[in-house]
């Protein structure tokens, strides 16, 4: 029975359940972004 | 006026929203129109009446090949990808545009030095969490395969969209 049960028991994959990067993996990165139109400067921190 | 470095980095994210959603939208329509191609010619296949046509007498090893991959076909529809990605990318460019509307009208604040730059960074950085948890949510465990294709088209149709709401020309 042990055996058995020994048999079944799933191999760990090492790869499974690692969380993955879906910004990078799905979705290219952007380059080239044309200029921004002209802005005020921030406002200053208090 | 030069750009402080926040506004420029919350111009560049909001450019690759911009971007990411025309891909997205692009990506969308390719599948629907795969999906629909291949529904298209299993039907076409599975009709008695197109089968019956005397045509297939002259040319029966034509339509034995039709009928053999229509066959392959139908038998692992259920394992192409293009219908579950289009559910999924259904719900992420729903997502992607409401975050687009939003954060688009937050430039005018950011533009209009109404923001600090702690304020606009986290805003910046607010635009990556939503992404990533539209990403996380609708995807799964799968991921999409790049396009070179559809970004190029999708980084065009974004420098058009610059071009006429944001362009610096009187």
């Amino acid at each position: 029975m042990a055996d058995k049960e020994k048999a079944i028991k799933p191999i760990p994959n090492p790869k499974r359940g690692k969380p993955k990067d879906f910004s990078e993996k799905s979705l290219p990165p952007v380059d080239n972004t044309p200029p921004a139109p002209p802005v005020k400067p921030p406002k200053k921190e208090k | 006026m030069s750009i402080n470095i926040y506004q420029d980095k919350y111009w560049k994210e909001l450019y690759q929203l911009r971007v990411h959603v025309n891909y997205l939208e692009i990506y969308m329509e390719r599948s629907e129109r795969m999906d629909k191609t291949i529904n298209i010619f299993l039907a076409i296949t599975s009709s008695s009446s197109i089968c019956g046509w005397a045509i297939w007498n002259k040319f029966g090893f034509i339509w034995g090949m039709i009928i053999a991959v229509s066959q392959l076909i139908n038998a692992i529809k259920y394992f192409l990808p293009y219908r579950d990605r289009m559910k999924s990318l259904n719900k992420i460019v729903r997502d992607f545009d409401e975050l687009l509307v939003f954060f688009e009208m937050r430039w005018f604040d950011v533009s209009e030095g109404k923001l600090t730059e702690e304020e606009i960074n986290n805003l910046q950085f607010e635009i990556r969490k939503k992404k990533l948890e539209s990403l996380k949510k609708h995807l799964g465990a799968s991921s999409l395969p790049v396009k070179d294709k559809y970004f190029c088209m999708a980084k065009d149709n974004a420098n058009a969209y610059i071009n006429n709401f944001y362009s610096m020309e009187e």
